[in-house]
C-alpha cells in the first residue's frame, strides 16, 4: 500500500517534469522552487533507520533582451519621400516576463550622408510583419504602451522606426539611425551585467541584469536610390568553328562563316518598387541564322515555341523571354547562338 | 462567531504545537543528523588582496549558473550504525555536473533511471529513442548514491558534495 502511494508521487512528479521542460526550453523560470532532499539509509543495532533533510533555493530573474534588424539589407527609399519604414523585432531572452520599451537616435555616432525626420516608433499591433497606417499599428510612447513578453524568447514583438527622408539627396546616400530596447524593471536597463535589483524580479524574486544589460542598441540604415531601373548588358563571343573549317571549340573563335556566335544579355534591376512584366526582345542580327533551341534563361534551355508555358520563344526572328516582375537586385541571363552566314 | 473562531484557533495552536513535537521527536530518535546546504562559489579577496574562490549561500541563482550540495552528516548513537547509504536525486531543472561528486571513504554510484538502479560511470546505460545504446549525457544523471566504506562510530560526521547547473 505504502509503495503504491510512493509509485504514485514519482508519476506524478514525472509528468510534471515533462510538462516544465517542454514550456520552458531554454531557461528555468525567475521564481521556480529548486528542492532538493538528501536521505541516509543505515543500521543502528540490526533496524534500519531514515534520516533526511531537505534545502531549497529560488531562481532569481535575469534581464536580458535581444532587438534585431529584419531588413535583409540598407532599406531604399526616395529622397523627399514620407513615412518610410525600417522593421525590427525585439525577444525577451531573459526568464522572466519583463516589459520593454524603445527610443531612437536619428544621428547615431556612425558614417552617413542625412539624418531622417520626423522618426517614430510603432508597435506592430496586428502581429503582420508590416507596417500598417490609420491607426492599426499603434505608434509606441514610453511607459504608455511598453511591450510586455513571455520569458525565454518564446514571446517577440516586430517594431518599426517610421520616418520621412529629407528632398534634394542622390542615390547612394545613407541615413543611419539606431533603436534602443530597454527592460522597464527599475535600474536594469543600462547597468553593469550581474548589477542586483532586489525584489524586483517576477514574484518578488531578486533581479539580475544580464549580459545584455538590459538594455540593446541596434542600427538601421536608409539609402536613397531611384524608381526600379532595369539595365540590359550584351555580349558576345565566337564559341565554335569548326562548321567555318576552324577546329576552336572554346571562346574566342574566328569569326568565319559557319561559326557559332554565342549572345549573352544580363538584365540587372535596381532601385524602388517594381518593373512589371518585363519583356526583353533582341532581333537575330542581319547576315547570321539563329541556332534553333539555343535560347537559355539562367543556364536553363527554352524552347523556341510559342505556345507552351516557358517564358521564351523565337517569331519572325526575334528573341523574346518574358522575365515578369523585377525588383531591387533581381538578375537574370539570357544566351541564344547564331550561325554566320 | 467570536467563539467559533477562538476555537478555531485552538484547533490550530493545537496542530501547530503536536507537529512542533513531531518534529523534536524524529530528530531525538535519529542518531545520524544530515544537514544538506547549497552554496556557489564567488570570486572575492582575502585580506592580501588575492583573489580567492568562496562558497556563499546559493542566493542568486539564475539559469546557466552552478551550485554545490553539501550534505554533512554526523553519528551520535551508542552503538555502530552499519551499511550506510546516502542518496540524493538530481533536483529538477537542473543538470548533474559529471565528475563533480564526491565523499571520502565512500563508493560513488549514480542512476539513470530516476534510482531504480545504481552503477559507476563506466556501467551507466542509456538508449535513444530507436532503442540503441548510445553515449551518456549529463542530463542522464537522475541521482547519486554514496555507500560508506565501514561503520559509523558516536561522533563521527564527515561530507558528501555535487554539482549541478540550473537550466
Amino acid at each position: 500500500m505504502r509503495h503504491s502511494i510512493v509509485q504514485n508521487l514519482i508519476n506524478i512528479s514525472l509528468f510534471l517534469i515533462a510538462i516544465n521542460n517542454a514550456a520552458y526550453a531554454l531557461g528555468t523560470p525567475a521564481g521556480t522552487v529548486i528542492s532538493n532532499t538528501v536521505t541516509v539509509e543505515y543500521n543502528q543495532n540490526g533496524s534500519p533507520q531514515t534520516s533526511t533533510d531537505t534545502v531549497v533555493f529560488s531562481v532569481q530573474e535575469i534581464i536580458d533582451v535581444n532587438l534585431v534588424s529584419q531588413d535583409a539589407s540598407n532599406v531604399l527609399v526616395l529622397t523627399s519621400s514620407l513615412d518610410q519604414v525600417l522593421t525590427f523585432l525585439v525577444t525577451n531572452i531573459g526568464n522572466g516576463i519583463e516589459e520593454f520599451s524603445f527610443a531612437f537616435d536619428a544621428s547615431p555616432i556612425g558614417t552617413d550622408d542625412f539624418d531622417p525626420t520626423n522618426l517614430r516608433i510603432f508597435i506592430d499591433s496586428n502581429n503582420n510583419g508590416v507596417f500598417d497606417t490609420g491607426g492599426i499599428d499603434v505608434e509606441h510612447i514610453p511607459a504608455l504602451n511598453d511591450v510586455s513578453l513571455d520569458a525565454n524568447g518564446v514571446d517577440s514583438q516586430v517594431i518599426f522606426i517610421v520616418g520621412d527622408i529629407p528632398p534634394a539627396l542622390i542615390d547612394g546616400d545613407e541615413g543611419l539611425i539606431e533603436i534602443t530596447a530597454n527592460a522597464t524593471t527599475a535600474g536594469a536597463a543600462g547597468s553593469t551585467p550581474g548589477t542586483i535589483l532586489v525584489g524586483l524580479g517576477d514574484g518578488g524574486v531578486d533581479a539580475l541584469v544580464g549580459l545584455t544589460e538590459a538594455s540593446v542598441d541596434t542600427p538601421g540604415t536608409y539609402e536613397v536610390a531611384s524608381l526600379i531601373d532595369v539595365n540590359i548588358t550584351k555580349n558576345a563571343q565566337v564559341i565554335d568553328d569548326t562548321a567555318g573549317g576552324g577546329s576552336c571549340t572554346t571562346a574566342p573563335c574566328s569569326p568565319i562563316p559557319g561559326a557559332i556566335i554565342q549572345y549573352s544579355l544580363d538584365v540587372v534591376a535596381s532601385g524602388i518598387d517594381t518593373a512589371a512584366n518585363v519583356v526583353i526582345t533582341d532581333a537575330i542580327p542581319t547576315d547570321t541564322t539563329y541556332e534553333p533551341s539555343s535560347i537559355t534563361l539562367n543556364g536553363i534551355p527554352l524552347t523556341d515555341s510559342s505556345v507552351d508555358a516557358d517564358a521564351g520563344f523565337i517569331a519572325a526572328n526575334v528573341i523574346t523571354v518574358n522575365l515578369g516582375d523585377l525588383t531591387n537586385a533581381d538578375n537574370h541571363t539570357i544566351t541564344f547562338n547564331v550561325v554566320i552566314n | 462567531m467570536i467563539l467559533e473562531s477562538k476555537r478555531l484557533i485552538n484547533v490550530i495552536l493545537i496542530c501547530l504545537f503536536s507537529s512542533v513535537i513531531n518534529t523534536v521527536m524524529a530528530d531525538a530518535i535519529q542518531p545520524i543528523a544530515l544537514t544538506n546546504v547549497v552554496e556557489m562559489e564567488v570570486l572575492a579577496k582575502d585580506k592580501n588582496g588575492n583573489d580567492v574562490i568562496k562558497r556563499v549561500p546559493a542566493g542568486k541563482v539564475v539559469p546557466g549558473d552552478e551550485v554545490i550540495y553539501t550534505t554533512t552528516f554526523k553519528y551520535s548513537g551508542e552503538e555502530p550504525a552499519t551499511d550506510i547509504v546516502i542518496s540524493n536525486p538530481i533536483p529538477q531543472f537542473t543538470i548533474f555536473k559529471v565528475g563533480s561528486a564526491a565523499g571520502k571513504n565512500t563508493v560513488i554510484e549514480y542512476s539513470v533511471d530516476n534510482g531504480e538502479s545504481f552503477h559507476g560511470t563506466a556501467n551507466l546505460k542509456v538508449k535513444d529513442d530507436q532503442g540503441k545504446e548510445r553515449a551518456i549525457e549529463a542530463e542522464d544523471y537522475t541521482n547519486i548514491r554514496w555507500t560508506y566504506r565501514g561503520q559509523l562510530e558516536k561522533g563521527d560526521e564527515g561530507t558528501v558534495e555535487y554539482r549541478v547547473v540550473l537550466k
